[in-house]
């Protein structure tokens, strides 16, 4: 007779401990659990597999930390934390077997200059690798020079060059707009062409970053009508408030163990605020107030070289004299300062 | 005494063949084994046409256990016995009842304990989708395992409606070479041939 009566659960566990445990655990579909049902179980090792991608929680956090300490970019934050849950619960999905959407990341960084675009593109190439989005996680920062080529053809191929490169990370274009200035005959043109092409065939694998000024990235975007709608996140970096520009200012100092005193930070604010009213074009926000702290720093430095027995609070504090601003920062010395600085 | 289970899509009409092939083969009276997923078991008396009315209908997914008949045929001088085992329909993908997993699991479980399969698809739904692969991959697959068994039969259900007579010979064709009976469930059709091919396998 029937001996299925006394089958307890557990046999059942034992007998089919594998695939049709999987099915009903709702971890493998039906036909790929009856494809296997006499077969090998392969599927211990995939799903030991999975495992593994779980982010790494301290290092992102540590990583997480690092962004919300930037000052400002609230949006930013806001939209990092979109992408990441929205990467978590694809692989979620993913783990359930439902329908996911392919994860493109190709962004544009509008903002001016200063407002942050480099320093979030270096950490969301880290937070996007510890999320098991980039295998690599690198960050490759290009400008025009890098991909515009000298001659006929060289142009794809230096671009697809750096494509190679960039695979597994970020690939990073500063001032990316150049890339459309040059007119008809440009070669720029090609190198648009090549980029749009390889983050299509690349999208799992790279995460292209346009950055430039907003009005310029506008316009450039207008040139290729396939362009805006490749990349599915567009991140507008305001320009900081007076206040913000105050904390970042207070933040550099206390990283280098200076002060501001009461006179300098009041000049400070003074002048923060009249370049913010004045919407100064060349305003460079964040690397202006870094470049006015630097440059406060040597000044102090000179003013106490003089000074034969400098207390320690004589060395940390910064007086409204050593504060130069605005004078001496001329145009071109700014834009060089940059180009050092994208090293 | 042999393992015989009937598997399929849900709603091709495993139950109703179950217990029409019992009382063609001359049961009055049916002892049921329920196998439930959670492991318990039960049994139950049925008179035929109660047990119709009790373990069959028209929804998706009525069967949600085992559930086993011992049918007696003569052979030789003795008798022997065989257990046909009704089992909860399949569906392709998961399904997302974590229940609904769990008797489909004891179908795969079975099917892999099985000494003969006897596999149904629904011969009008075949034809509504213009072949049996455009069904999905299921019934080609259970197709596949079954032949590494003795005694695997495909039944072609439904063959009573002028749509199952049109889907049994996309069937022909693309499952050449496989055992395939076009039978009706409920109206008993073909069930003498079911009846010979289960008969050499004791």
């Amino acid at each position: 007779m029937i001996r299925s009566g006394q089958r307890t659960p557990n046999q059942s566990v034992k007998n089919g401990g594998d695939v049709i445990d999987q099915y009903r655990n709702g971890e493998v579909a039906l036909n790929d659990a009856l494809r296997r049902l006499y077969g090998p179980t392969t599927y211990g090792g995939r799903r030991d597999g999975n495992r593994s991608i779980p982010t790494d929680t301290q290092r992102f956090q540590q990583i997480m930390n690092e962004l919300d300490q930037l000052i400002g970019l609230k949006n930013v934050k806001k939209l990092v934390k979109e992408v990441y849950a929205f990467i978590q619960i694809q692989q979620k999905r993913a783990a359930a077997k439902l329908a996911t959407e392919p994860i493109v990341l190709h962004m544009i960084f509008k903002g001016n200059p200063g407002t942050g675009k480099t320093t979030v593109a270096r950490i969301l190439a880290r937070l996007l690798r510890e999320m098991g989005v980039l295998s690599k996680g690198h960050l490759i920062e290009l400008e025009r020079a890098d991909l515009v080529g000298e001659y006929i053809g060289h142009t794809a191929q230096k671009t697809r060059d750096h494509v190679k490169k960039a695979l597994g990370g970020i690939m990073f274009i500063d001032e990316a707009y150049s890339l459309a200035r040059g007119g008809e005959k440009d070669f720029g043109k090609e190198a648009i062409d090549c980029l749009v092409k390889s983050m299509e065939d690349h999208k799992n694998d790279f995460v292209l970053i346009l950055a430039g000024y907003g009005y310029e990235m506008d316009a450039f975007l207008r040139t290729n009508p396939g362009l805006p709608s490749r990349f599915p996140i567009t991140l507008e970096f305001e320009d900081y408030g007076d206040g913000e520009l105050m904390q970042i200012a207070d933040m550099m100092l206390r990283q280098r163990e200076y002060k501001l005193s009461t006179d300098a930070s009041h000049k400070l604010r003074q002048y923060l605020r009249q370049a913010a009213a004045e919407g100064r074009r060349n305003f460079s926000n964040a690397r202006m107030v870094r470049n006015a702290i630097e440059r406060a720093i040597r000044l102090q430095a000179v003013r106490l070289l003089d000074s034969s027995r400098p207390t320690r609070d004589e060395l940390m504090r910064i007086e409204p004299e050593d504060l130069v601003l605005g004078e001496g920062h001329s145009h071109e010395e700014l834009s060089r300062d940059w180009a050092n600085k994208r090293r | 005494m042999r393992n015989c289970l009937v598997i399929g899509r849900t709603n091709v009409g495993k139950t109703i063949f179950t217990v029409n092939f019992a009382e063609f083969l001359g049961l009055k009276q049916m002892e049921v084994y329920f196998q439930l997923p959670d492991g318990t078991t039960r049994q139950r008396k049925f008179e035929v046409s109660s047990a119709r009315q009790a373990l069959s209908g028209t929804d998706v997914h009525k069967t949600r256990a085992l559930q086993s008949i011992t049918l007696n045929l003569p052979k030789g001088k003795g008798i022997r016995q065989i257990k046909l085992t009704d089992s909860t329909g399949l569906a392709d993908g998961i399904h997302p009842d974590l229940e609904m997993r769990e008797a489909m699991a004891q179908t795969l479980h079975e099917l892999r304990n099985a000494d003969c399969i006897l596999h149904m698809i629904d011969a009008k739904d075949v034809y509504r989708n213009g072949g049996l692969s455009a069904l999905g991959e299921l019934d080609l697959q259970i197709a596949e395992l079954g032949q590494k068994k003795q005694g695997y039969l495909c039944l072609a259900n439904k063959t009573d409606l002028p749509e199952g007579q049109s889907g049994f010979r996309l069937m022909q064709k693309e499952l050449k070479g496989l055992k395939l009976l076009p039978i009706s469930a409920l109206h008993r059709i073909g069930f003498r041939e079911v009846k010979e091919h289960v008969w050499r396998l004791v």
